[in-house]
């Protein structure tokens, strides 16, 4: 037990998902695998929240460290840490998982416990690469993220799975490979530069200030293989396919955290270890975003399938993200800005992930998406449709929600720096209005189209509703959910440039020259 | 002068002699009336491979300090630290012999389980058929085991020749006898090109031996005499590899083989062939070979990978494949022919090790993919579309398979990640920057004809298939392949 204690975040992203991966794949029956499920993703949130409690919110550096030498030859490192840029998103991916085991409780799905196995791996991927900080065992993560994706979309995904599930592998399989040779570059320039050999991440923030022009093309690789995961437009195009084919949890996950990971890659690599090559590639970047913002909204506007417009929304959401991030000015990161972009991306994950579980609750009563089959839904199911409208005004930004604080944080601090573009991206929060709430009139009033569809119960009830509650919460204490990350944001703001972390219980990272050959 | 045999020379060449002296055997085994009985040939036959495997894991006493990583820098002669050469090199014993007679016995053994666990195992194990194998295997760690040109060439014929008829002659049919005249022809030209190589560097340096080549030709300027000869060896050694332009026989031999065969061909003698390259590239001709490989390598990786995509066939879909690793392979290669070999002797040993990483991974994973093909496999080739919704009634051939296809695409935390790691990483610090994007864009490519296994038995439905009984010896081999390739990167580099 003392080892688990000393070891809490291998035991959070590592030792608990393997072991219930080994253990539903060896079980056989359905029902003991849908408690077990339950049972260790209660427990992952448990420890979770433990962390979160524990957490010092007064250093910006890295805590809950594991730092051992793994392949010392080649300097790689098993290294886990925690820090505020992670802390908020790994608490998200932990309280999605048990609403997802919940969703799946009395699911006609084929071959539940597979699903269950399937999603606990991912799990492992997605907190693993949050905490990993080493960029082997990042890349191993990050890699283990897609191969469950891809069997969840294949699998129990809509009639064009097959399309969807290989279009989102191979497009997110070729970014990595990308971000997979930038890497390596790096690691061979630390060489040259350092003499050291070493992927430990604060081996690379180290080596920033060495780099020189070499920032632009490797920032390029990382840039490319985040930018197709966030998705940034125009490699957004497997995303609506994806969302629209996946069954209502690979809908959720992908939207809630998957997503998300593009941007803590942004956070985590590309600002730190290319600063300079991020200040001038960053108006092409708020380009960018600003057309996703915008393009995003108007597509979403001309769905007629309720999926595809919420991914299309997701489009237009992360497009605000990118902006709050790349908001520079004379090379000055905004620290509001990118408050606003953490927090958003926790809002977003939640009003997104209740939106999908809300697609995938009428889906299952009436097997339809098209928001033309629906109609007078709010007199029949009137709890779903306070959800719906909560969730909706969430995603929106409605004063009141977690949506507001984090546009409101990412427009404020992109107007200080980069007026044109803060202007710009607010038309997106107006059309954001227009396209998700033509969505709730056209599905809750009206005519009604299915006459005996019943509300929803109570399960529905009990995975709902946390989510539902948060994006009120988040919406009127966010300083609940900020004061633990603030001093890791200003860190990052103030010293992007010279960015250095520290933290309690580092080994030695990397091998010099003597002892490599 | 005839060199003094004594009993070290026995104890050195015992894996050798236990080859030779085992397929005598199993020769006259073929014409007794008692011991011809296929399961006295397949004991014996395992018999002598474990002998010899044993005892070259003996060779080195301090063999467990056998580190890779610190391959010397001259051609891993002084791996330990008193290596052993007879014959004036003809036969030597270092750290790249040691690795590579392992290697070959290993995978002989588990070629050999098999067979045993497949249909071919009654006419497979007959005298004459084992005696042939075991010779192949012989020459093989002959071949490994050399630094002398001509018994190279003998090592590397006796090899060659076994394979050609181990893959007509097992289980005759047209299309295994058009694989093995196929393969034959277009053998022999390579030996003949490897020849004549072999010739103009006599030619040129008045010697066979790898090591007093090497110290003429520092001592000489490089003549075009040297050029040509480079040039002869690399295409020669390009066509056992099967790296393009010079690949078109390998989709025949590969389908038209028996494939337990297709799988010893697809590793041992890549192996092989891949240590005599390090052997050869360690001279550091630089100047001319560098191109040359850079020109192989990059073609492999662009065509093997595209012309995977438009395969049917599950065992021309694995030449493709087999080929583009190829050209992974030479990527690494031509890394080594740009480190001058021999002032930079660190940086040598480093790219050594990271192409016998990738050659055992490379090697592993194949074992593994065509000892599910084996297990699946009726009586004709089987296709692709074969597959469809294999995975609901075999979870485990599936599971087994679809792991090996990711591990080949390189997936992390598989083996063939770790390889591909360690292949770019050399291949970056050499600063081929353009064939790693090459390497990078076929990887890309790869994905592809991967995916497509994987949607099949997934994703896919079935038409009716009758259940497949699964032998016990070859769901041993594929279930350690299978956990050695998922796991045994997480574990294996130093």
């Amino acid at each position: 037990m003392e080892w688990f204690a000393n070891h809490l975040l291998s035991t959070l992203a590592v030792i608990l998902p393997c072991f219930a991966v080994v253990v539903l794949l060896l079980i056989k029956n359905n029902t003991v695998a849908k408690y077990l499920s339950l049972v260790v993703s209660l427990l992952m949130l448990a420890i979770a929240l433990y962390i979160y409690q524990q957490f010092d919110g007064t250093s910006a550096g890295l805590q809950f460290v594991e730092h051992y030498q793994w392949f010392p030859a080649l300097g790689i490192s098993y290294f886990l840490a925690i820090d505020g840029l992670s802390l908020l998103l790994v608490i998200l991916t932990t309280v999605l998982m048990p609403l997802l085991v919940l969703s799946l409780w009395r699911s006609s799905l084929a071959n539940v416990r597979s699903l269950l196995a399937l999603l606990m791996f991912l799990q492992c991927g997605m907190l693993g690469s949050l905490l990993a900080f080493d960029l082997v065992l990042f890349y191993i993560f990050w890699e283990i993220m897609l191969v469950p994706m891809y069997f969840i979309i294949g699998l129990w995904g809509g009639t064009k799975r097959l399309y969807a599930t290989t279009k989102f592998f191979i497009y997110t399989a070729c970014g990595s490979l990308l971000m997979l040779i930038a890497g390596i570059t790096l690691y061979t320039l630390m060489y040259q530069r350092l003499g050291v050999s070493s992927t430990s991440l604060l081996d690379f923030y180290k080596l920033a200030t060495e780099l020189g022009s070499w920032q632009y093309p490797l920032l390029l690789g990382f840039l490319l293989a985040f930018a197709i995961k966030v998705p940034i437009w125009p490699f957004h195009t497997w995303l609506p396919d994806a969302h629209t084919e996946a069954p209502t949890v690979g809908s959720v996950v992908l939207a809630g955290i998957l997503l998300k990971l593009g941007i803590y890659g942004f956070l985590r690599f590309a600002l730190p270890v290319f600063p300079e090559a991020v200040i001038d590639f960053a108006p092409f970047l708020l380009i960018l975003g600003v057309v996703g913002i915008v393009y995003g909204a108007f597509t979403a506007w001309a769905q007629q399938d309720a999926k595809r417009l919420v991914a299309y929304s997701s489009v237009s959401h992360l497009g605000f993200i990118v902006i709050g991030i790349f908001a520079l000015r004379q090379g000055e990161l905004s620290t509001i800005a990118l408050t606003g972009a953490i927090y958003q991306m926790i809002c977003h994950g939640v009003s997104t992930g209740a939106l999908f579980f809300l697609i995938g609750v009428i889906y299952q009563r009436c097997h339809t998406r098209q928001i033309a089959d629906y109609g007078g839904l709010a007199t029949q199911m009137p709890i779903f449709a306070t959800m719906l409208i909560v969730a909706t005004l969430g995603s929106i930004g409605l004063p009141g929600t977690g949506g507001f604080i984090g546009e409101f944080y990412i427009l404020v601090g992109t107007f200080a720096n980069q007026p044109l573009v803060a202007v710009c991206a607010t038309f997106g929060v107006l059309l954001g209005a227009i396209y998700m709430l033509s969505l709730c009139r056209r599905m809750l009033f009206g005519a009604s189209k299915h006459p005996e569809v019943r509300d929803i119960n109570g399960l529905e009830i009990a995975y709902l509703l946390p989510l539902i509650i948060l994006v009120i919460v988040m919406g009127v204490v966010p300083e609940l959910f900020l004061h633990k990350i603030k001093p890791s944001i200003e860190h990052l703001a103030k010293n992007f440039r010279n960015y250095q972390l520290t933290g309690t219980n580092l080994a030695q990272t990397g091998v010099n020259d003597d002892s490599r050959r | 002068m005839i060199p003094d045999v004594d009993l070290n020379f026995y104890i050195h060449a015992l894996p050798i002699l236990a080859l030779l002296g085992g397929a005598l055997l199993l020769m006259l085994f073929a014409v007794s009336r008692w011991l011809a009985d296929p399961s006295i040939i397949f004991i014996s036959t395992v018999t002598f491979i474990v002998g010899a495997l044993l005892s070259s894991l003996l060779l080195p006493i301090n063999w467990l300090m056998f580190d890779q990583r610190s391959l010397s820098p001259f051609m891993g002669f002084n791996l330990f630290n008193n290596s052993y050469s007879i014959f004036g090199g003809s036969y030597l014993v270092d750290g790249l012999a040691v690795y590579g007679q392992v290697l070959i016995l290993v995978i002989g053994l588990t070629i050999c389980l098999l067979i045993k666990g497949s249909r071919l195992a009654e006419r497979f194990f007959r005298g004459d058929i084992a005696c042939l194998f075991v010779l192949t295997l012989a020459g093989m760690a002959i071949m490994v085991s050399s630094i002398n040109l001509l018994t190279i060439f003998v090592g590397l014929e006796i090899f060659s020749l076994g394979t050609y008829a181990l893959i007509g002659y097992i289980e005759p049919s047209r299309h295994s006898q058009e694989a093995a005249i196929k393969y034959f022809v277009l053998g022999s030209f390579a030996a003949a090109l490897l020849l004549f190589g072999f010739a103009f560097i006599y030619a040129g340096t008045g010697s066979l031996n790898l090591a007093t080549i090497a110290e003429r030709l520092t001592e000489l300027p490089s003549t075009n005499l040297i050029r040509i000869a480079a040039v002869f060896i690399i295409t020669g050694l390009a066509f056992k590899l099967a790296l393009v332009p010079c690949h078109l026989w390998t989709p025949d031999a590969y389908q038209g083989a028996p494939t337990a065969i297709t799988a010893f061909m697809a590793t041992t003698a890549k192996a092989v062939v891949i240590l005599l390259a390090i052997r050869l590239l360690m001279l550091g001709i630089t100047d001319i070979w560098l191109p040359v490989v850079i020109l192989f390598a990059g073609l492999s990786m662009i065509v093997g990978n595209i012309m995977a995509l438009a395969q049917t066939s599950i065992k021309r879909l694995f030449a493709y494949s087999s080929i583009a690793h190829g050209g992974y392979m030479a990527l690494a290669l031509a890394a080594l022919a740009k480190s001058p070999a021999l002032s930079e002797f660190a940086r040598a040993g480093d790219v050594i090790y990271s192409i016998t990483y990738y050659i055992q991974a490379y090697c592993l994973m194949s074992l593994g993919a065509f000892a599910v093909i084996i297990w699946l496999e009726k009586k004709d080739d089987l296709q692709i579309d074969d597959l469809a919704g294999l995975a609901k009634d075999h979870p485990f051939a599936s599971f087994s398979l679809a792991a090996f296809a990711l591990a080949f695409a390189g997936m992390p935390p598989t083996v063939g990640f770790f390889a591909k790691f360690l292949v770019f990483e050399v291949a970056l610090s050499a600063e081929l920057y353009a064939l790693v994007v090459i390497a990078a864009i076929g990887s890309g490519i790869s994905f592809f004809y991967y995916l497509r296994l994987i949607v099949q038995m997934y994703f896919c439905d079935s038409d009716d298939r009758p259940r497949l009984g699964l032998s016990k010896i070859v769901a041993t081999v594929v279930g350690g392949a299978l956990l050695m390739t998922m796991f045994g990167g997480l574990l294996s580099l130093q």
